[in-house]
């Protein structure tokens, strides 16, 4: 995550804004200011001018703290607006 | 162990989490169940929680404590049975700590007067703390007893159990008897491992005289047990042998006529008295009586 982390800010992205995904089990989002929709098949995670819908099956919010939330389940579709 | 209570809120939950992220409360495994919403919270949060959802249409429950809280508020309610249980530990612990009985086993049983004689003066006993108990100097003692051959000493629970063993080849025939003189003189040494000296050295004894009683004294309590030691007694003998003719030959053969080991024999003396057809040699002597009870 680190040397993720390391590259794309060489690489000039803002790392904030960047989210990780691990097939079949969830994923990691960063700088989520609200959410705006939430269902087990269907959330949206708004950032200060993105939005992420997800789509998928039993999502749930594992964890939320501050800006970083881990999104459990199953995200079979993922789409930045 | 598990730190976070799951509470419910009749909310949406945009608007939940969006009060709890302003709120900085860490939210865990956030589930919709109909129109509620099912999340944990840090213990810590959980008064944070409920204070940020007190307007009655949120209806926030608790449906789960932590173990944590769970346990705190057991205790709570039942502080006398808490209150109990500790007393009862806390008395089964300084129980724990004491000899409420002392048992002696092993093939040297038989010893058990001398044992627990031992084990009271290295400072245990029914109703003491076993830390005052010395054990290793307790185990040289009882090891020094006559034909034990190992000792053991443990505290399981609150008994003392003494495991003595003594060698096979005297196993069971210990001399139960006092150690008795049998011959007069005079007391140069008295020893007694176990039992009590009946005499001191410098008394006079004669033949059939108690030299170790076998009993020994706790307090004012006499109890049996095995006599164990020896004494040397200085006696005096006095033998006649006659020759053909006095001189150096018949002399040491007159000596030698007395039948006890050189190394006893302290003094002695001769005369000479003729008599019919030679001499006869009269011999005194003092000599040293080792006489000893249950020693190997």
């Amino acid at each position: 995550m680190k040397l993720l982390e390391q590259i794309m800010d060489e690489l000039g992205a803002d790392t904030l804004k960047s989210f990780s995904i691990v097939p079949s089990f969830g994923g990691y989002f960063r700088s989520v200011k609200s959410i705006a929709e939430y269902s087990p098949e269907r959330l949206v995670l708004l950032q200060k001018k993105t939005s992420i819908v997800l789509e998928g099956e039993n999502l749930q919010v594992g964890k939320y703290f501050e800006e970083d939330i881990f999104i459990k389940g199953n995200i079979k579709v993922i789409k930045v607006e | 162990m598990n730190s976070r209570t799951k509470l419910s809120v009749i909310s949406t939950a945009e608007g939940a989490l969006r009060k709890l992220k302003k709120a900085q409360i860490s939210v865990f495994n956030c589930k919709k169940e109909g129109a509620k919403l099912i999340f944990e919270v840090k213990d810590k949060d959980t008064q944070k929680a409920f204070a940020i959802f007190d307007k009655p249409c949120y209806n926030i429950t608790v449906i789960k404590k932590s173990r944590k809280l769970s346990f705190l508020s057991l205790v709570a309610l039942r502080a006398g049975m808490v209150a109990g249980a500790l007393a009862f530990i806390a008395a089964a612990v300084a129980a724990n700590s004491f000899v409420l009985k002392i048992e002696v086993c092993g093939s040297g049983s038989y010893l058990e007067p001398e044992v627990r004689k031992i084990i009271y003066d290295e400072g245990a006993g029914e109703f003491k703390p076993f830390a005052s108990f010395n054990t290793p100097v307790a185990t040289g003692r009882i090891l020094a007893l006559p034909q034990v051959t190992f000792c053991n000493i443990e505290k399981h629970g609150s008994v003392l159990i003494v495991d003595v063993q003594v060698d096979e080849e005297h196993y069971g025939s210990a001399d139960q008897r006092p150690l008795i003189s049998d011959c007069d003189g005079v007391v140069k040494n008295i020893v007694a491992v176990c039992g009590t000296a009946a005499v001191n050295a410098g008394d006079s004894v004669k033949k059939g005289d108690t030299l170790i009683y076998a009993h020994t004294l706790a307090g004012e309590e006499v109890i049996s047990c095995l006599a164990a030691g020896f004494a040397e007694i200085e006696c005096t003998g006095r033998s006649e042998y006659f020759a053909q003719a006095e001189s150096d030959e018949s002399l040491k053969e007159a000596y030698s006529s007395v039948l006890i080991g050189e190394e006893s024999i302290i003094k002695r003396s001769h005369s000479v008295k003729p008599t019919e057809g030679g001499v006869l040699y009269q011999i005194e002597y003092v000599y040293l009586r080792k006489l000893s009870i249950n020693l190997s």
